[in-house]
């Protein structure tokens, strides 16, 4: 749910004011001279006296004075010019009382989303914020969210909205630049996602044994950050977390209970429980620019823990850790990316993190040449190195390399490794990436990634 | 004309650039009134639409729709006499270019009147919050409008003198510009009036508050003892008709007959951005008004906003700031180091990447060691600037020429930086810069002008100028001449003698005394090859002995 959306990069693909410079118009406002002259021929030369050059030219400008026609812009600068000067909203913009219509990709294997964006920011003058959310997708998703409290924004963009585990980097970020330096709201956020894909639990599961589940999960919690430096922010979580498993709507594969014996997959049970999910983070954000950084890191830490309502066979703690990097490498338009992730559960004696929240890689920011959710584990580690090379400020390349490998549980090793490479193609402003194209090959084949935001 | 034929000479007559019907007199090359000093571009015309252009609009059309001609395949400019000059039009006013200006005149500009009332209140009646330059509108104690800018408080200056400066360069060009001053004004003598509109970058205007004043002054530059720092810029006389473009006429001013591309002031604007690092030359950064003068009404185009010339910018939240390097090198898009960089991995670097600025946050970004005129870039193609021909630019580059050190000094002092060694600096690198710009352009072709007729010890003689010799770019060892008889009618010439030389910059003029006279010139100086290339100077005998036409070979 963090990418901008369609409608923003068409207004933004049209060049909006952003390539303006300003101009004054220096005129007096109340100044209408001309009216003495009103009953004056055009291409009267009164009082001139010309030469045969000079006649020569003031013939044709009075042969002009008979085909006058009024100057008027063309379609398109028209059109350009209504969004520069918002005299109609562009489409980013749209909204009926703070309702935007939206069409995004909103969850794994959703493709693109209809739906709609609340967003009511500082009420009435206050730091009070609203916020809300409701996606319908062609592949049957639906993402319903509501946000209400004091949530760190700048300007009128839309907040950040924690939901997915691969985002601990921006779970707790009070960005520097921010309006506010601290963030205290409650949420509640509702997924349907009828064709989640699981391949097997460790570094072994074969990409042939992909089966296909549903799950419908709900999150109530409320969320307090607090930016205790410039670069650190601290942030504290406490919710409340149910889901419910049915069978996946992807008719071309089989069901998860028909490909796995049930008994093997931790979680796989007709009636989930329910979880208390509470935890801390920090982060560090030293980057120049947090959206599009050229210089500079950040180190995020989050503890989860996912406590069981009822029993204990499911109740775990996760600890993760990224670290990101950037080098330039002489100039700016070079710059070296480097990431590290890693995450470990920490299941209580005797329990097992059920399938459906086990951290996994294989996504457009993780091991890019593998289908989503590609590999399930308690355990994880990610490396990704980018060198990046920007062409003009607005366009960047890149070349790339993931490393990661799952263990399926805390006490196997990390000994199994899969890696791809790619190359990349991104749009950005100064502040952020507006289109990501990377394609990248692995052991698996290629895959194209088309996102609205960076890898990392 | 002989071996004229085979090489191209400017024959720049206004009867050249436009086709001209029933006027049987046009067949002679030169006419009564020829030269033209003053094209009356301000017949009575009826009040022509207000235009608005888009600023992104006018990126990209200049940048992928608008193809720059084959450089053989540019006509010359369409507005000069006969004598290669531009006429007073109501583009153009000459000024330093055909006489003498005093540091007092340079430095007083396009002003006449006092200026903003410092002493009174200021009414503020409409105002702007982001761009470049953050601004409002006011009308002080007398009742006049003036438009206002000011620095943030870490660029004290920065914006507003270039604005200042700008207006007195550009005005001492020739060009119309709106009365400027910068002035010092207490906060609480500026008050928000009942009808003022504030406009919020991509938002519609709406009334102004006294909170939107206070986001405006916020950050702005002051003295110690508190008074605000800004540059007000009169509104010029008559109503607002909208920015022109650079290429094409106006549809709808009759006045407006020759391609703007075509004309010799708008080529060589070039020049004099590239002198004064005016990249944000763009349409939106002039305005056309409609005023009444004389019993007619016409337009008159004005240039306007030399906020961001210099070494002055913006950076990307278009906030005022020194310069971006970019800027003056590379178009905001240009495909060929894009390329360049995208395939070298982004090994390959912008040369201009390397250069290093003095930190004066009065000053900005400029610098004069790796500037190039020729390859000093505006913010995106304009159809004028591609259309520059040698002989354009050698004109612009005469009047630059014209700018001494003292001069320069006295106008970089009305940025009133209250820094010596900024404004020093500041000078210095235009003064450089200046040396550059003259050094291309007068190298280019034979660098003859100023034609006038003395009297000398053996006679009547035609005298002129070397301005590549009086820049110190070459020594020349002789004048080799030769007069020939012009037939007016056909265009035919005969010689009147043979090739002759002159050490000095006199020639005699001969003995015979047909009805036009022409005289081919060429200096001879070691190293300077281009020097050879012919001057045609033109005489008519009749009645008053006197210079008519000047062609060059380029």
């Amino acid at each position: 749910m963090r990418s901008p959306s369609l409608p923003l990069m068409v207004a933004v693909l049209l060049l909006p004011a952003v390539l303006s410079h300003g101009s004054e118009e220096r005129a007096a406002p109340d100044a209408a001279q001309g009216s003495a002259t009103d009953a004056v021929p055009c291409g009267s030369s009164e009082g001139i006296e010309a030469g045969p050059r000079l006649a020569a030219w003031m013939e044709q400008r009075k042969a002009k004075c008979a085909h006058i026609v009024p100057e008027k812009s063309n379609f398109l600068e028209r059109q350009i010019l209504a969004f520069e000067k918002a005299e109609r909203p562009s489409i980013a913009d749209v909204n009926f009382h703070g309702v935007y219509p939206r069409l995004q990709s909103i969850d794994h294997r959703s493709q693109t989303a209809l739906g709609v964006r609340f967003w009511r920011p500082d009420l009435e003058g206050s730091r009070f914020d609203l916020a809300g959310d409701a996606f319908w997708s062609l592949q049957g998703f639906r993402y319903f969210g509501a946000q209400a409290g004091v949530m760190p924004h700048r300007g009128k963009a839309f907040p950040l909205f924690p939901f997915k585990g691969d985002d601990v980097f921006e779970l707790a970020n009070v960005r520097q630049d921010d309006n506010k330096a601290y963030m205290l709201f409650g949420s509640f956020v509702y997924r349907w996602a009828p064709k989640f894909d699981f391949f097997g639990i460790g570094p072994d599961a074969r990409a042939e044994d992909r089966a296909s589940f549903r799950q419908r999960d709900s999150l109530f919690e409320a969320v307090g950050g607090y930016r205790v430096l410039p670069r650190l922010t601290v942030s504290a979580r406490l919710g409340s977390y149910d889901v419910a498993l049915g069978p996946g709507e992807d008719k071309v594969l089989p069901q998860i209970e028909e490909a796995f014996d049930p008994a093997t997959i931790p979680g796989l049970v007709a009636s989930p429980p329910g979880f208390w999910r509470f935890g801390a983070a920090a982060v560090f954000d030293a980057r120049d620019v947090a959206r599009n950084p050229h210089r500079g890191g950040l180190l995020a830490g989050e503890w989860l823990r996912y406590a069981q309502r009822e029993g204990g066979a499911s109740t775990f703690s996760r600890f993760a850790l990224d670290g990101r990097a950037y080098v330039t490498l002489g100039h700016p338009q070079r710059v070296l990316a480097l990431r590290a992730y890693l995450s470990r559960d920490e299941p209580g004696p005797g329990a097992r993190v059920p399938f459906y929240l086990l951290a996994y890689l294989g996504s457009s920011h993780t091991l890019r040449a593998f289908d989503s959710q590609r590999f399930r584990g308690e355990k994880l580690a990610l490396f990704q190195a980018e060198y990046r090379w920007e062409a003009s400020p607005s366009i960047e390349l890149a070349l790339f390399l993931d490393r990661g490998a799952v263990a399926a549980t805390t006490d196997d090793p990390l000994d199994q490794f899969r890696t791809d490479g790619g190359i990349g193609l991104r749009f950005k402003t100064h502040e952020a990436t507006l289109v990501r194209f990377d394609v990248a090959w692995g052991s698996e084949g290629a895959r194209l990634a088309f996102r609205f935001n960076p890898s990392f | 004309m002989g071996r004229h034929t085979a090489r191209r000479f400017v024959t720049t007559t206004l009867a050249a650039a436009v086709s001209i019907s029933a006027a049987p007199a046009l067949a002679q090359k030169f006419l009564p009134d020829d030269p033209l000093l003053r094209d009356h571009d301000d017949l009575h015309v009826p009040r022509p639409r207000e235009v608005e252009l888009s600023s992104g609009y006018d990126v990209v059309e200049n940048t992928f729709f608008r193809k720059a001609p084959a450089r053989g395949a540019i006509a010359p400019a369409g507005n000069v006499n006969t004598l290669g000059e531009v006429p007073d039009s109501s583009w153009w006013t000459n000024r330093i270019g055909t006489r003498s200006m005093s540091i007092e005149e340079l430095v007083q500009g396009p002003n006449r009147s006092e200026g903003p009332d410092v002493a009174g209140p200021w009414t503020v009646i409409g105002g702007k919050v982001g761009g470049i330059t953050p601004g409002f509108s006011i009308r002080d104690s007398r009742g006049d409008v003036y438009f206002i800018k000011l620095d943030p408080a870490r660029y004290f200056g920065l914006s507003t003198g270039a604005e200042e400066i700008g207006t007195k360069f550009f005005h001492a060009f020739g060009y119309f510009v709106p009365e400027s001053w910068v002035v010092y004004v207490r906060k609480e003598q500026i008050q928000v009036g009942h009808e003022a509109e504030v406009r919020v970058l991509g938002r519609k205007p709406r009334a102004m508050v006294p909170a939107d004043l206070e986001r405006i002054l916020e950050d702005a530059a002051a003295l110690p003892d508190g008074r605000l720092r800004f540059v007000a810029s009169k509104a010029v006389p008559g109503a607002v008709l909208g920015p022109h473009k650079y290429f094409g006429t106006r549809s709808d001013d009759p006045n407006d007959v020759i391609p703007h591309e075509d004309r010799r002031e708008l080529r060589g604007y070039r020049v004099f951005c590239a002198w004064l690092n005016h990249d944000d030359s763009r349409s939106l950064n002039s305005l056309d008004s409609y005023l009444a003068e004389g019993g007619r009404s016409y337009v008159r185009h004005y240039l306007q906003d030399f906020s961001s010339i210099l070494g002055s910018g913006s950076d990307w939240r278009r906030a005022v700031a020194p310069q971006n390097p970019r800027a003056g090198n590379e178009y905001i898009i240009e495909l060929g180091p894009i390329a360049r960089t995208a395939a070298t991995l982004g090994i390959w670097e912008r040369p201009w990447h390397k250069i290093k600025y003095e930190a004066y946050p009065q000053v900005g970004g400029i610098e004069a060691t790796v500037f190039d005129p020729d390859a000093w870039r505006p913010e995106f193609p304009n159809a004028a600037f591609q259309r520059m021909l040698p002989e354009d630019a050698f004109w612009a580059a005469r009047i630059v020429s014209k700018f001494t050190d003292e001069a320069i000094r006295a106008i970089v002092a009305q940025g009133d930086f209250r820094a010596p060694q900024a404004e020093e600096h500041l000078a210095s690198m235009i003064i450089r810069r200046r040396d550059k710009v003259v050094a291309r352009y007068f190298r280019a072709l034979n660098p003859l002008a100023d034609f006038r007729l003395t009297q000398g010890a053996a006679g009547p003689e035609i005298a002129f100028t070397n301005y590549g010799e009086d820049a110190g770019l070459g020594s020349v060892g002789a004048y080799e001449y030769e007069w020939l008889r012009f037939d007016n009618a056909s265009g035919a010439t005969e010689s009147l003698g043979p090739t002759a030389r002159a050490l000095g910059r006199a020639i005699p003029l001969p003995a015979a005394r047909p009805e036009y006279l022409m005289v081919r010139i060429r200096s001879i100086a070691a190293g300077a090859e281009a020097w050879k290339k012919a001057v045609d100077v033109f005489l008519r005998t009749t009645g008053e002995l006197k210079i008519v036409g000047i062609e060059r070979e380029v």
